[in-house]
């Protein structure tokens, strides 16, 4: 959170900039970083990485020159032994790498002429991480919106409204990019692998900020039939098919005047595709079988788990709807690999969620009375041995030892935010249901600070690890023996994976939320083998040769072969 | 005309580079970064520290001439002969042309004329690198 006048540190060998914004942004103060010497700059990089290292909690951001006319010794190298000449021009470029490998956190504007801007040496420094504020003809509003820009992002905050924004800051510059392109009726394209949120954002930033008074909507083309999506986005006069035995409004209709997600575009067949640039060009709709269009007025908005450019490279795609998209300012939501920092800020996020559960919330409260704690406080995250004390007045934490945390964190997470959801949901009844099964059968707990039992996050982590087999089969379907929900996704790999949530009831155990996780598991990954129990067992025990083992525990989780072939 | 490609001028060419940082970019900024409605006793104080204060780190201020022609005491004939040259010092010409405005009987220039005479250095030096550049 910035103050309520910005603190600014400048790093600049000159003294213009800082001149000229004390004169003219008065809205904030640049920082004197030497309490005895007036100047209100730091006057190259190994200096100021220096001052950051005592006070990065007193700046609110950092505004760097890109020329530094110092001494050698005062010069970080660029990274591909360039001249002296050269290293001095583009320092700019090496001391941000600096301050984003130390302080990633940080807002930075880098100040740079036109003249002196290389993208192509910058860039990849600058990529979603920096703002650069390059001289132009309104040289001071630019800087000034470009400051202000830096130090919003840096007050954002890292949860509002649903969405879990985090704290990193390819997320914070995603967030201001989606606020501009949801204005206006401009598509938007969104990236990122499965899990990532893109449906959740569409509905809940995008279309917020959209300021559009019509209904949100989704039509997820994965999920569709291909003949039938033409009547599903268009809609269809009663007769128009068989089975048209009433005439139907299309999305596009339904979402007249709001925003329509089309999510898996890239499952559009080409002659829907052509339809669709139809009507991004001519906002109009005709329904299958009419003779008449219609004038729809929709915020589009499409979302892939695939790069849409590569598909049009490979023809599945047709490139003037690509264009007609506006791929310019597509959005890629990272995957959360890539956020290593926001993990705690999310695990944290996700207990709390669940507790929400009333169901969940109902095994929290019998822990707390079995502690002698009252009912309906919060349910906090530890890590490590040495967590903050607990006691009745804080209420039930749980605690992730810290090697099982570094297995969390050296996980890949392919099903993303949503498998961390998951993770997390499990890991928090898991543990709720061990500790009210003990107290049931007269076990005294004293601590409320209950651990997470390691070997359960290394099992539910691999269990998502087990669905990276390399696979061409369909996903699962409902799980015929509980009738259950898995979800089959699909990511940029082509790969299929699936998420487990349980469900539970009050007086469920242990054993049976346990068994009911593994029946839905044992069942994704039969289709995902084939019904090979060899397969399973080369993948669930290392050994093929152990399938008789595997379809023995198949059938004590009450699972049936034939089932499988209704 | 392309020069050839030689350590030679790899050394010209971080010259130049160099002269758009020193003598373009300083000479540009204070107007640039003045409000578009800068009075004229601001815009005179921009010009005198643009033409006069062009490269200023603590007690060592040069100004724009003494830059350009510490740059031209270096520069090679096969540079000072090159067609976009002139063009180039021309253009510094007009611009140290503008400390007349800096007398205060005299007339200040609009902001925006301001701008297009000390912007024109760089521009016409952008012009040059993109040329010299092998």
């Amino acid at each position: 959170m910035t103050r309520a006048v910005p603190q600014v540190l400048l790093i600049d060998d000159g003294d213009h900039y800082a001149e000229v914004i004390q004169r003219h942004i008065p809205e904030i103060a640049l920082i004197q970083p030497l309490p005895d010497a007036p100047r209100r700059a730091i006057g190259d990089g190994p200096a100021a990485i220096a001052y950051l290292s005592q006070h990065s909690d007193a700046v609110d951001a950092v505004l760097l020159d890109m020329h530094f006319d110092v001494p050698e010794t005062h010069l970080y190298p660029l990274a591909d032994g360039a001249s002296l000449r050269r290293t001095r021009r583009f320092q700019g470029v090496a001391i941000l790498r600096e301050i984003r490998a130390r302080f990633p956190h940080l807002p930075v504007v880098l100040l740079t002429s036109r003249e002196d801007l290389a993208l192509a040496d910058a860039s990849f420094a600058l990529a979603g991480q920096s703002m650069t504020y390059v001289l132009g003809t309104n040289d001071l509003d630019t800087l000034r919106i470009r400051i202000h820009a830096a130090l919003s992002d840096a007050g954002q905050v890292a949860e509002e409204a649903h969405i879990l924004w985090g704290a990193d800051p390819v997320m914070r510059t995603l967030r201001r990019r989606m606020q501009v392109l949801a204005r206006g009726r401009m598509p938007v394209i969104l990236e990122g692998e499965t899990g990532t949120g893109k449906s959740w954002l569409a509905e809940k930033f995008i279309h917020v900020h959209s300021g559009r008074s019509g209904a949100f909507v989704v039509l997820d083309l994965s999920t569709i039939p291909t003949d039938l999506i033409p009547a599903h986005l268009f809609g269809a006069v009663k007769g128009a098919y068989t089975g048209a035995i009433e005439t139907r409004k299309g999305v596009f209709e339904v979402a007249h005047k709001g925003t329509l997600l089309i999510d898996e575009i890239q499952n559009a067949p080409l002659d829907v595709q052509k339809q669709l640039l139809f009507v991004l060009q001519e906002q109009r709709i005709r329904p299958v079988g009419a003779h008449r269009e219609v004038a729809v007025d929709v915020k589009v908005v499409v979302a892939s788990n695939r790069l849409l450019h590569s598909e049009v490279a490979q023809g599945r795609f047709r490139s003037d709807l690509y264009m007609r998209l506006s791929p310019a300012t597509r959005i890629h939501i990272p995957p959360l690999r890539q956020r290593p920092g926001d993990l705690r800020f999310l695990a944290e996020r996700f207990v709390a969620r669940t507790v929400a559960d009333p169901d969940v919330a109902a095994l929290r409260d019998e822990v707390a009375r079995g502690l002698g704690m009252a009912a309906g406080m919060p349910i906090a995250l530890d890590i490590g041995r040495t967590p903050p004390h607990r006691d009745s007045d804080t209420g039930i934490s749980l605690t992730i030892p810290e090697p099982a945390w570094r297995t969390m964190h050296a996980h890949a997470w392919p099903g993303n935010i949503r498998e961390l959801e998951t993770l997390m949901h499990n890991i928090a009844v898991f543990t709720l249901v061990g500790a009210v099964d003990a107290i049931r059968q007269g076990v005294r707990i004293t601590s409320p600070q209950l651990q997470v039992d390691p070997g359960l996050i290394g099992e539910l982590l691999r269990a998502t690890q087990l669905s990276l087999v390399p696979d061409t089969a369909p996903g699962p379907g409902p799980d015929p023996a509980s009738g259950t929900d898995t979800a089959p996704d699909t990511d940029t790999d082509g790969a299929h994976r699936d998420q487990v949530m349980v469900h539970i009831a009050r007086a469920d155990t242990l054993n049976s939320v346990a068994k009911h996780v593994e029946r839905q598991y044992f069942t994704a990954l039969y289709q995902r083998c084939h019904r090979d129990f060899a397969q399973m067992a080369r993948v669930l025990l290392g050994d093929e040769t152990k399938a008789r083992a595997v379809r023995l525990r198949f059938n004590q989780l009450g699972l049936k072969v034939r089932d499988f072939d209704r | 005309m392309m020069p050839p490609h030689t350590s030679d001028a790899d050394d010209v060419l971080e010259g130049l580079l160099d002269l758009q940082h020193d003598l373009a970019k300083y000479l540009r900024m204070p107007v640039a970064m003045l409000p578009a409605d800068a009075s004229a006793s601001d815009l005179r104080a921009a010009l005198h520290q643009a033409l006069l204060e062009t490269r200023r780190r603590g007690t060592d201020t040069r100004t724009a001439w003494q830059l350009w022609q510490s740059f031209l005491d270096n520069a090679p004939p096969a540079l000072v002969s090159h067609p976009r040259f002139a063009a180039l010092s021309q253009s510094v010409s007009a611009a140290w042309q503008l400390r007349e405005a800096l007398d205060e009987s005299r007339p200040m220039p609009p902001r925006q004329t301001l701008l297009d005479t000390l912007g024109a250095v760089a521009t016409h030096l952008q012009h040059l690198i993109a040329e010299w550049t092998p």
